[in-house]
């Protein structure tokens, strides 16, 4: 049968992963530290029906072959760790990071690494996450405490009633050879793999990592507009490939009906 | 009669073949830096028909991903594969666990010391393929060109391989890499409908020939001869 039909359905299955991605990175265009991500394709093997170079039987030589696609694959979809936008909220616990690195949490018994950073405090005064998972190096707020500052360097300093102030330690900040090789969890949960690399743990502000800003989220890195373009992009290929498909199946049934 | 049959069967493959390269262009229209095939007819006489790639550049488009580099001009990228060394011109580039920068298959990109070591810090990749990280020179980025440009042969993953002589391998002047952008597809959605228009049409007429032949072997069978 002809390869093209399959090709084209190749084509349309890359089309559906991309709205897939798509479709992820609007859903979460309001989730608080998400990073979009991209569908990345590449041509499948290539059949070669007359080999470069070969002679024909008239004696002349074939300058380039016949070589002939066998359509598209996904090789990945990868995320993109671009700054998101900051909105203030005033509130002590929303940290954001400015510039590269994640923050620690202890979500079970596995560290995990986040860049979600409106934090909460539990009962115990510990800082965790909204689903509990506790920040780590482990800070626990006593419970006089009036206010907290967590300055540029990440030193968390508790104030009590009478306006002295007790450093509580440091809010370390991790980062990745390669953050896009992260395993992605959700929940704005990554964990290290093979690909991204160990953890490597900094302060803030200094040896590349970035720095803390109090009081601020990082909203998502999603540009609504762009994925607007290529939902288009993807929505109108997708279409086009269908096409192929009609073109190959009139194709055939006109063979079919050389015989009547 | 058989003869003319023979010929029209040769014309459907022809059609058959050009629309499985469309289908395959179609596929892979947003495929990065995937470059079109088109069927040609030999000119000589001998019914060959040759697949060529059109180099074209493809569309940049901005991803502001530090290790996305677009080829502005014409060149390839050098990687080391499996199966030895390869090129392709699709620059959405990654790290590895060992900090090298590859492709998305894995394979080291080649620079001119070879594996390409990005140390921490900011990476930066400057037109003529310099690639800095954390303030000090890693390596510069290898981008070959070819004199005979049609011994590339598609390997699929978006590679090329060159069947030529490797003394045709050249280093092309005046490079210009794009950092923080990836090239395109050079698919054109119009000019590969109205190809694929003009294919099933062209595949309608065979057949309609073919119908006819049919009829014409049908008479000649069955009514040539007969005795009223």
């Amino acid at each position: 049968m002809l390869r093209g039909l399959w090709s084209a359905a190749t084509g349309m299955a890359a089309q559906q992963l991309t709205i897939d991605v798509i479709s992820n990175n609007l859903a979460n265009v309001n989730t608080v530290g998400f990073k979009k991500s991209r569908s990345d394709f590449q041509d499948l093997m290539y059949q070669t029906l007359s080999q470069a170079g070969s002679v024909t039987a008239a004696g002349g030589e074939i300058p380039s072959g016949i070589h002939i696609g066998m359509g598209t694959m996904p090789v990945g979809v990868q995320k993109m760790f671009m700054q998101g936008d900051f909105k203030e909220t005033k509130n002590e616990l929303d940290l954001s990071i400015e510039g590269k690195g994640f923050f620690k949490v202890l979500s079970g018994e596995e560290e995990l690494y986040t860049r979600s950073g409106n934090f909460k405090l539990d009962s115990e005064g510990n800082i965790c996450t909204p689903n509990g998972d506790k920040l780590q190096p482990e800070m626990t707020i006593p419970s006089n405490t009036i206010s907290i500052t967590i300055d540029k360097t990440g030193t968390v300093t508790a104030f009590d009633p009478e306006g002295t102030g007790a450093s509580l330690g440091v809010v370390e900040l991790y980062t990745f050879s390669n953050p896009s090789g992260l395993f992605s969890l959700g929940r704005n949960l990554y964990r290290p793999a093979d690909a991204s690399g160990e953890a490597v743990s900094g302060t803030p502000g200094s040896d590349g990592v970035g720095t803390i800003a109090q009081g601020f989220i990082e909203m998502s890195n999603v540009d609504v507009v762009e994925e607007m373009v290529s939902m288009i992009m993807a929505q109108r290929a997708y279409e086009i490939n269908s096409k192929a498909i009609q073109t190959a199946d009139s194709m055939l049934q006109m063979a079919n009906n050389i015989k009547r | 009669m058989t003869s003319a049959s023979y010929t029209l069967i040769d014309a459907f493959l022809t059609q058959q073949n050009r629309f499985n390269t469309i289908s395959n262009n179609l596929a892979n229209i947003n495929t990065n830096a995937f470059k079109k095939d088109s069927m040609s007819f030999n000119q000589t006489l001998s019914m060959e028909n040759i697949s060529i790639t059109d180099f074209s550049p493809g569309p940049l488009q901005y991803t502001g991903n530090r290790l996305d580099v677009a080829l502005g001009g014409q060149g390839f990228y050098k990687v080391q594969t499996p199966r030895g060394i390869e090129y392709t011109r699709d620059g959405a580039f990654s790290l590895n666990g060992d900090r090298l920068l590859v492709t998305k298959n894995g394979d080291s990109v080649l620079g001119k010391n070879g594996p390409i070591k990005i140390a921490e810090g900011n990476v930066s990749i400057g037109s003529d393929g310099i690639v800095t990280a954390g303030n000090q020179t890693a390596d510069t980025l290898v981008v070959v060109n070819f004199k005979t440009p049609r011994l590339l042969k598609k390997g699929g993953e978006s590679y090329y391989r060159y069947q030529g002589d490797a003394q045709d391998v050249f280093t092309p002047e005046n490079i210009s890499i794009q950092q923080g952008y990836i090239e395109g597809s050079n698919v054109n959605p119009t000019e590969e409908m109205i190809k694929m228009i003009e294919i099933m049409r062209v595949f309608e007429a065979t057949q309609k020939a073919m119908q006819s032949v049919g009829e014409a072997t049908d008479k000649m069978i069955n009514d040539v001869g007969i005795l009223q």
